[in-house]
């Protein structure tokens, strides 16, 4: 096998030297009649298991859903009190609470966590802890307290070992999954651990993204010699790198041999695959569904161009009316940068169009194009009279009930759709919302019921379905309202066999049934089955599958003299500065401090023009505080403007003005600290010189880096909602039910990756190691005489304006 | 799942911080702080006008800046998690940009504390929706009085009192009753269930 690593010279001679480190790596695993019970649960699962896996054995773990596959896994990197609290408050070394039974290894009980153990989740987002590759992979080697000099070494080999060589530097935010993945397995190879777990790695990744993955995989099992555990349904990844393949079912282990004995039998094959898993070798699907020969065009796409760079809501809104009402729509004032190459496509009732293509081609920016959820940069999309009725010809101009009845759009994450709290009532919500009659939606909803296989769950809250559930539920939602376009992303991205067979049926039914059905897809076997006519989109020339900046943190400008300085020190002055303004209320005070502050910035070699740009809300905002003074406040002297009840007096618009002056100069060192110091040294400055718990500070680190994420998905989920017709209303009471239903959604997204990061986070070390204080820090402090400099004209500053103040004789303080 | 959450929980509260309950509060700040920023573009127009004609009415909307506190609170039922939820939430949406710079850290120190001290008030056992409004219209109550002296010290004590009665009401309505309803939402989906809210 060759492996696919452009540019990776792996480099043996240097790594000897460390690898001898880690020799002899290998634990030895021996479950004897172990299970475990969750204490909201009424079985144990995994149950009753006994099983032996000897030192840098690869072993493969299937199974139908439900037998605690993944729970084992936990068990193992000693994580089971992460998923439900221990009702003693008491550690005691041992078993696990809710634990039968023994689960060792070394001779150990794994809950104890005597030996080095990595756990690799599905989800490549809570692979990673920190915001730049080098800090994460140093992260386990700093909680196993690593001496310092000996952790950089190890990064640069883990990242060699995944095909990540020189991104020390780089932002973990521009990494695509599948080298987020990687990553996250360069996080636990620098713990050099004896025992590797992989849970799914790859169910999230394009075909790219596995291969390489698993390569990595590879390269990490040979150099460490760890023993290798996976879980997995797709095994056709894994039978070549395994020697060893379980087969559990709800009592222990049921088959236990070597990849082709277990898959070789036909009865137990067939076996599997009923459970769900991808037994290798199988024949790839046949086309179970034909476009359909009388087709009616409905929707014509020509030179298209798209990007996800959009219009502001408010001008998409207006776009929107004017379109409605036939008067002409100005060009967009900002064009936004091209996701891909131009594209042209009708697409006719009664067939399936495949969207292919490499990561960041824009395939997805495509589909949400057709489906009238972005607009388009150029081009045009024009659906006909067929598929528009009464409607304008342009999708994005169409209202939600308009759109809910026409193009229904599922997105790859079924959760981001969710708008109920039942599945019965999710199945209602597009109908409701499309106005129709009570009788008509609940025929409608006993029937999709029933056939997406969804009549026992029908109270369930959707958050809780299984994941093949959830699939089939989202398919089932945008169905519901009977529209002729259906548009998906990725619908089969982690499904086993079984559920992505009931995903191709229902598709393949609404073929059909005359309906359009258009998918964004890496997945061969499902343009096959669907037999969609396939569209490659290549992406944009001025080549950037790189994702977009948003406006959240980092708009950072990391360099010039102030970038250079200690974060702490800067903390440490910005505090200084803001304690004579918030104790003082004269104008003298805050105008001095203010100047000082923008000499400083100047001679610091900030640009006054760009710091106005990213300062603009907040002039905006003194101002309007300077306003509301002036209004409130007490008046005297002469009247400057009495119009009704407002009255403007030279007293009061002179401590209007003091409060705008004191509200620039309270704002513009956060401002000065946020656009100069990387968050990671704030940390480890608070943490290591400020002796703040480095728990709390690395865990507030991992908080910060999320913003960004979250930001992100909040764009994400309000066009999600959108395609369910929720949003864009101008009727305030709707418009805060949206922002809470969004609020909702962001807040669910965000507990789950905080648990399963927790499980990361625990796994490499982050745990009693960190609060006992004995952590190691990789990144040295660089703290200098510039530092000292610039700390003591800041204390000058802070205490020589009210001093001059109050030598000037107008000092006050703010009770007085 | 329990019917009804006024009921005091049987067994005693566990006060040890596991991983889990520290990274979701970090997880969830950064959430709230994401909201905030949402919350801000919808007030905005509301409290420009506000503050045109009449200032004090901007009271009204401080209760999307203190949700943070309650919700840490209710989720992660651990003593401290209301204060340091809204503290550290206060300083993602400082680093976001904001104009109050870095005082956004004594605001959120000050309102943390109000909803935290109705949390320990009630040893920690006690997350029902009484419990809940208390703690956001003290966290609004404390915010709003702080902000009399630190910003509005030029306003007539009269429209200070409006001021913080307006504070403390949306603090009740928005960071209470909402919060607690939306902690409920959140064990229904399961998500919580790696907490002590969610069992």
């Amino acid at each position: 096998m060759t492996p696919v690593r452009p540019g990776h010279g792996r480099r043996p001679s240097a790594r000897t030297g460390h690898a001898a480190e880690a020799a002899g790596a290998g634990a030895r695993v021996s479950a004897l009649g172990f299970s475990w019970q969750h204490p909201d649960r009424a079985a144990a699962s995994p149950s009753g298991l006994d099983v032996e896996i000897r030192p840098g054995e690869k072993v493969l773990i299937v199974g139908p859903s439900g037998v605690g596959k993944s729970t084992l896994l936990h068990a193992l990197a000693g994580v089971l009190d992460q998923e439900a609290e221990p009702d003693s408050d008491h550690q005691v070394a041992g078993p696990a609470a809710g634990q039968a039974g023994q689960l060792l290894i070394n001779g150990v009980e794994a809950a104890e966590r005597a030996t080095v153990t990595g756990l690799l989740q599905q989800d490549p987002e809570s692979a990673i802890v920190l915001a730049r590759v080098g800090d994460d992979v140093a992260f386990g080697p700093e909680n196993l307290a690593v001496p310092a000099e000996r952790i950089w070494p190890r990064v640069d080999d883990a990242l060699d070992s995944v095909g990540l060589p020189g991104t020390t530097g780089r932002s973990t935010d521009e990494l695509s999954g599948g080298q987020q993945q990687r990553l996250g397995l360069a996080g636990i190879t620098a713990m050099r651990p004896e025992l590797l777990l992989l849970d799914e790695p790859t169910a999230n990744l394009d075909p790219e993204g596995v291969r390489t993955v698993r390569d990595a995989v590879k390269t990490v099992v040979e150099d460490t010699g760890a023993t290798l555990i996976v879980v997995e349904h797709r095994t056709d990844v894994w039978t070549e790198l395994v020697d060893r393949v379980l087969v559990l079912g709800p009592h222990g282990v049921v088959h236990d041999g070597a990849p082709d004995e277990v898959f070789g039998q036909p009865r137990l094959a067939a076996d599997l695959a009923e459970q769900g898993i991808w037994v290798p070798g199988r024949a790839a699907p046949q086309p179970v569904v034909r476009a359909a020969d009388d087709g009616e065009d409905l929707l014509t796409v020509r030179d298209l161009v798209v990007s996800r760079d959009q219009p502001s809501s408010r001008a998409l809104a207006s776009r929107r009316r004017r379109l409605r009402s036939g008067r002409p729509v100005p060009d967009r004032a900002v064009a936004g940068r091209p996701a891909a190459e131009p594209v042209s496509l009708t697409i006719r009732s009664g067939s399936a169009t495949a969207l292919t293509g490499v990561n960041g081609a824009g395939k997805s920016t495509l589909a949400l194009t057709l489906a009238g959820l972005l607009v388009p940069a150029d081009g045009s999309v024009r659906a006909t009279s067929v598929l528009a009725g009464e409607a304008p010809a342009d999708p994005s101009a169409w209202s939600g009930p308009e759109l809910l009845t026409r193009v229904g759009t599922v997105f790859q994450e079924p959760e981001h759709q969710f708008l109920t709290s039942s599945v019965r009532a999710e199945l209602a919500e597009g109908p409701r919302r499309a106005g129709w009659s009570r009788e008509r939606i609940e025929a409608t909803v006993q029937d999709l019921l029933h056939r997406l296989g969804l009549e026992d769950v029908a109270e369930a809250n959707p958050f809780t379905l299984s994941g093949g559930q959830k699939r089939r539920l989202s398919v089932g939602t945008v169905m519901a309202a009977a529209p002729r376009v259906l548009v998906l992303d990725e619908p089969t991205f982690g499904q086993d066999s079984r559920t992505w067979w009931a995903v191709v049926d229902l598709l393949a039914e609404q073929i059909r049934a005359g309906r359009v059905v258009v998918v964004v897809t890496h997945d061969r076997d499902l343009i096959a089955a669907l037999g969609a006519e396939e569209v490659r989109v290549e992406p944009a020339p001025a080549g950037d599958g790189v994702r977009q900046t948003e406006p959240a943190p980092a708009a950072s400008v990391h360099d010039g003299w102030l970038a250079r300085r200690d974060a702490l020190t800067k903390l440490v002055c910005a505090f200084a500065l803001t304690v004579p303004l918030v104790l003082s209320a004269d104008p003298l005070t805050s105008a001095i401090i203010l100047a000082g502050e923008l000499v400083a910035l100047g001679l610091a070699g900030q640009r006054p023009l760009r710091l106005l740009i990213v300062a603009w809300p907040i002039v905006v905002a003194a101002v309007l505080s300077g306003w509301g003074t002036a209004l409130l406040a007490e008046n005297s002297g002469a009247v400057l403007l009495e119009a009704g009840p407002v009255l403007l007096s030279e007293g009061s618009v002179a401590a209007g003005a003091a409060i705008a002056v004191r509200g620039l100069a309270l704002a513009l060192p956060g401002l000065a600290l946020l656009l100069s110091t990387d968050p990671t040294d704030l940390a480890d400055g608070l943490a290591r010189t400020a002796r703040l718990p480095a728990r709390f500070v690395i865990a507030a680190l991992v908080g910060l880096r999320l913003v960004t994420v979250m930001v992100r998905q909040w764009q994400v989920l309000v066009t999600a909602r959108r395609a369910r017709g929720a949003g864009a209303s101008r009727n305030p009471r709707l418009l805060v039910k949206e922002l809470g239903g969004r609020a909702f959604g962001l807040l669910v997204q965000a507990l789950r990756r905080a648990t399963r990061l927790a499980v990361t986070m625990e796994v490499r070390g982050f745990g009693a190691v960190v609060a006992a204080g004995e952590r190691t820090w990789a990144r040295p402090i660089r703290r200098d005489g510039t530092d000292a400099v610039l700390l003591a004209l800041t204390l000058a500053l802070a205490a020589g304006a009210p001093l001059l103040s109050h030598l000037a004789g107008l000092h006050r303080f703010i009770w007085q | 799942m329990s019917t009804t959450t006024e009921k005091p929980s049987t067994r005693a509260p566990k006060l040890r911080w596991r991983v889990v309950d520290i990274v979701v509060l970090a997880v969830l700040a950064a959430a709230c702080g994401v909201i905030f920023w949402a919350w801000s573009n919808l007030a905005y127009p509301l409290i420009t006008s506000a503050a045109v004609a009449y200032p004090p009415a901007s009271g009204l909307m401080v209760g999307g800046w203190l949700l943070a506190g309650t919700l840490g609170g209710l989720i992660i039922r651990k003593p401290g998690a209301a204060l340091a939820c809204e503290l550290l939430a206060a300083i993602f949406q400082g680093l976001m940009g904001t104009h109050f710079g870095l005082t956004v850290v004594l605001s959120g120190l000050i309102q943390g504390v109000g909803a935290e001290l109705i949390f320990a008030g009630v040893r920690y056992r006690r997350f029902g929706a009484w419990v809940a409004t208390a703690a956001g219209a003290l966290a609004g109550f404390f915010g709003t009085l702080s902000e009399c002296f630190i910003y509005y010290y030029e306003w007539p004590a009269d429209h200070q009192g409006v001021y913080v009665a307006f504070g403390t009401l949306s603090g009740a309505v928005i960071a209470g009753v909402l919060m607690w309803a939306l902690t409920r939402g959140l064990r229904g989906t399961g998500v919580l269930s790696a907490l002590a809210s969610g069992r």
